[in-house]
């Protein structure tokens, strides 16, 4: 497009997040209700005071607006439901709701007991193919990680450092679920689940809730958090078949960061810590990759030397993301990286982390991607 | 393999039921449009290219070309323990779609490998189509 889009001028101003793992005999909703209590209370805001409310439809289909308002007490004057599950749809309408004049603050929830609730992720993948065991999201991924080894020659070596670098990571989080270090060595003699993909490579399954606080950029200075701003957005989808034998590489994600980026005005060099959901560890390297980051099919090389560290050049998933922190649709990506904005994040804390970008997928379907500053 | 416990295909469904029932006669069909001629695959009840709702079944080769494969360490579904480890690809074939599904033999396959289509009974109304290496 010709036209400089405006920027979206909302920021986020409040975070929640309730213990992570198993919370056995909690309902989603009522999890859902707990990490709001905590994001208002990082917000320092009455609930009185949230006029739009924006749920994330949970596992078993529970989670709607209508449910969550009731058990908030609550009426706002703007309320919606997002099957999406990554958190990056959710900023965006929120963003949306705002600009239009819906709602000024914006309350996000999401909640989820797919752990003790026995949520079934052997989903099928497609019709036909689930009745010969084409089953659950490491099926695609492993099948993209064969194409980028045969495409690029990357090597299962280097691809491991994704999971490895983000165990390294957890282990500095205290909300993260997985924490015992794991080496190199270690994870390449696991075995493998979907080969090429090993245990750790996939994400767990994990019980939790986690809210946002979200207002106008205007309004973000009544708030007694520093406001950390949303300065550029992008989504696409992909739903039209691909007849490209890379499709499972998803290039259509180059579009995405190229998008967002020129509506922050920024680029890869201007970010400082990196969110990238990993319902996998190959979508981290894509989307590192069609993000700009490294070189395309560089990704293997790039991880490996130590890049994406939390002491190298782009730290990414400081929070040890989906595969070691929590399964929470990207959820705390985005409070992680809030955190940091901050200087919250303690011994995660990436000295002087003043842009940080959050790019999210749903599988190979959906895409998205959000530029958070601490300056608008 | 107890084929008791495995997912069946609907076979009374009217969108995909002539694929089932060519693959029991050993033949691959899929679903094109009746208006514009694009094959489709997964079936659909429209042409997703014109949005025409006639079809016309075709048979196709079952020639393709493997784009990636992946090898099952875990049965996600109890039915497919005694499978393991089973290689499922996914394969565009030389008409133009891609499909997914399982390959018969894999080793020495990989992206880039040219395949067929194989068709291998699992009840007495069900047959699978797999794919092989091409001869």
């Amino acid at each position: 497009m010709s036209r400089r889009r405006p920027s979206p001028d909302v920021a986020i101003v409040g975070v929640g997040a309730t213990a992570q793992g198993e919370l056995p005999g909690r309902g989603a909703e009522d999890i859902a209700v707990e990490a709001f209590s905590l994001a208002l209370a990082d917000a320092g805001l009455d609930k009185s005071r949230v006029d739009g409310l924006i749920t994330c439809r949970s596992t078993f289909g529970t989670g709607t607006d209508t449910v969550i308002g009731k058990l908030l007490g609550i009426s706002p004057a703007y309320s919606a439901t997002l099957d999406y599950g990554t958190c990056n749809f959710s900023i965006h309408l929120a963003a949306m709701v705002i600009a239009a004049g819906l709602a000024d603050t914006v309350a996000l929830t999401y909640g989820t007991n797919a752990r003790t609730g026995h949520a079934d992720f052997g989903h099928p993948m497609q019709d036909l193919a689930s009745i010969d065991g084409y089953l659950h999201i490491a099926g695609p991924a492993a099948m993209a990680l064969r194409r980028h080894q045969f495409r690029y020659g990357t090597t299962e070596e280097q691809f491991a450092h994704i999971a490895v670098n983000q165990r390294a990571n957890a282990a500095r989080n205290p909300l993260a679920i997985f924490t015992a270090p794991l080496t190199l060595e270690e994870h390449l003699a696991s075995p493998y689940l979907v080969e090429p993909l090993r245990r750790a490579d996939v994400t767990m399954i994990s019980d939790g809730g986690v809210a946002l606080v979200m207002t106008s950029a205007d309004r973000a200075g009544d708030f007694p958090t520093a406001p950390v701003y949303l300065l550029g957005t992008a989504q696409t989808t992909a739903f039209r078949e691909f007849r490209d034998e890379d499709h499972l590489l998803r290039p259509w994600l180059r579009d995405v960061g190229a998008r967002a980026f020129a509506h922050a005005g920024l680029g890869p060099d201007d970010v400082d810590v990196l969110y990238l959901q990993d319902p996998t560890a190959v979508w981290v390297l894509q989307m590192l990759e069609w993000f700009g980051f490294c070189g395309l099919g560089e990704g293997g090389p790039f991880v490996a030397d130590g890049n994406t560290r939390l002491d190298g050049k782009i730290p990414v998933n400081t929070n040890g993301g989906h595969l070691s922190e929590s399964y929470m649709w990207g959820w705390l990506h985005v409070v992680e990286l809030v955190r940091q904005l901050r200087g919250e994040a303690g011994p995660r804390q990436v000295p002087d982390a003043d842009v940080g970008m959050y790019g999210s997928t749903m599988a190979f379907e959906k895409g998205a991607a959000s530029i958070f500053g601490r300056h608008r | 393999m107890n084929a008791q416990d495995r997912p069946l295909p609907d076979l009374d469904d009217p969108v995909t039921a002539p694929f089932w029932q060519h693959a029991r006669d050993g033949e691959l069909w899929m679903p094109g449009c009746a208006a514009c001629g694009a094959l489709r695959w997964p079936a659909s009840t429209r042409c997703p290219e014109c949005l025409g709702a006639d079809v016309t079944w075709r048979r196709v080769s079952g020639r393709g070309r493997v784009w990636s494969m992946a090898t099952y360490h875990r049965a996600f579904q109890p039915a497919f323990a005694g499978d393991l480890p089973y290689t499922i690809a996914i394969v565009e074939l030389s008409e133009g779609p891609t499909m997914i599904g399982r390959l018969v033999d894999p080793a020495g396959l990989g992206p880039g490998s040219q395949v067929v289509a194989v068709f291998e009974p699992l009840t007495s109304q069900v047959t699978l189509v797999r794919f092989a290496a091409a001869g």
